[in-house]
């Protein structure tokens, strides 16, 4: 297998491809949280990325994440069905706010249809920049599993797990190492030859299955 | 027929073009700080700040703490430290997220706050008990809205 971090792009590798987009606000009052449901139109169950915002600039930015910091009060993180988006949005402070959020749709590596194209930027594919090369993907059918690597270095790597109490797909985007719990999600962990998931030992947020994506380029 | 699982490259689709590669950025909570009331403002225990890549971009991040040997994937840790909660001296182990922010189009900010606990009883009731180093390896992609 060829070095693919030699290349900004390679026909070897595939590279994720945007199939939708979603972009939006809402207005949460005081100490209250609000549900966004946003139809995608896919026909599959997308897998995603949320970002969002206090401001209309994203400036400054968040990822989707469950958990609130105190210094932020607020806090968006999502899932997905094969119909809809669901955002969900708390507001931990004591006035109303409005939140900017930011979603992007990909295809699961094992759905197969076509879809509308997309443009969200100026240029599809640009080479002033490095795009990262999918060298494994897939899903695991399982609440844990191993996947072997072996690149001797870490690698970039995005999973997102189907949660078995509703269905619903979320992105793993945060880790709970320390202190499995009330609030723990499932856990990824990324060595230099190993990407390994972890159930969540809080029942709520079981996995059913992962779908994983594993990049040529390291963290 | 446009099924982009059917392509590696596609350019009837936009990707994520990458901003960032191969970055690290720690911060170190010394044994013996303290926060409370009229100490650290929000329980925000540390943070610091670094120049990074030209535009507001997406993060995909491993991050880890001296508490444990995993490296967790996702731009939030959450870990366990122990604490001793003051004037009572009644040791307790308290929980801390940590997370990166990007606070503007070339700044990237890890911040690392006791989670659920402000300290109300008074300045400088909490106290860190032993030191903890959080490191989060990351890269940064550009965002496509832009």
């Amino acid at each position: 297998m060829p070095d693919f971090r030699n290349f900004l792009l390679n026909t070897d590798a595939p590279i994720d491809k945007i199939v939708g987009s979603a972009t939006g606000s809402v207005n949460v009052a005081a100490f209250d949280f609000e549900e966004v449901t946003i139809s995608h139109g896919l026909g599959f169950m997308p897998l995603f990325y949320v970002k969002w915002s206090i401001s209309p600039s994203f400036s400054p930015s968040y990822e989707s994440q469950w958990f609130q910091p105190s210094s932020i009060p607020y806090s968006i993180y999502g899932t997905s069905s094969s119909s809809n988006m669901k955002l969900f949005v708390s507001n931990n402070s004591g006035g109303s706010v409005t939140l900017y959020y930011r979603v992007i749709y990909f295809m699961p590596p094992d759905v197969n249809m076509d879809v509308p194209i997309v443009s969200l930027d100026n240029f599809q594919l640009n080479t002033d920049y490095n795009y990262t090369k999918i060298i494994d993907e897939g899903k695991i059918n399982a609440g844990s599993g191993t996947i072997d690597h072996n690149l001797g270095y870490r690698p970039q790597v995005e999973a997102w797990y189907i949660r078995d109490s509703d269905g619903r797909c979320l992105r793993l985007d945060y880790s709970y190492p320390e202190d499995p719990g009330f609030f723990s999600s499932p856990e990824v962990e990324v060595t230099t030859t190993q990407v390994i998931f972890r159930q969540s030992q809080d029942t709520f947020n079981n996995a059913d299955a992962y779908y994983y994506k594993i990049y040529a380029e390291g963290v | 027929m446009n099924d982009p699982n059917n392509f590696n490259l596609n350019s009837d689709f936009a990707s994520l073009k990458n901003d960032t590669e191969g970055n690290e950025i720690s911060i170190t909570i010394s044994n013996g700080t303290t926060w409370g009331a009229a100490s650290l403002s929000d329980a925000i225990l540390g943070q610091t700040n670094q120049t990074i890549g030209e535009a507001d971009a997406g993060i995909r991040a491993i991050g880890r703490t001296s508490q444990s040997s995993r490296r967790g994937l996702g731009t939030t840790v959450l870990f366990r430290a122990s604490t001793t909660h003051l004037p009572s001296s009644t040791t307790s182990t308290s929980t801390y997220i940590a997370y990166l922010v990007r606070t503007s189009a070339t700044n990237l900010r890890l911040m690392v706050e006791a989670y659920g606990i402000g300290g109300s009883g008074g300045a400088n009731d909490w106290r860190i008990n032993e030191t903890v180093t959080v490191t989060f390896q990351f890269a940064t992609f550009l965002s496509s809205f832009n």
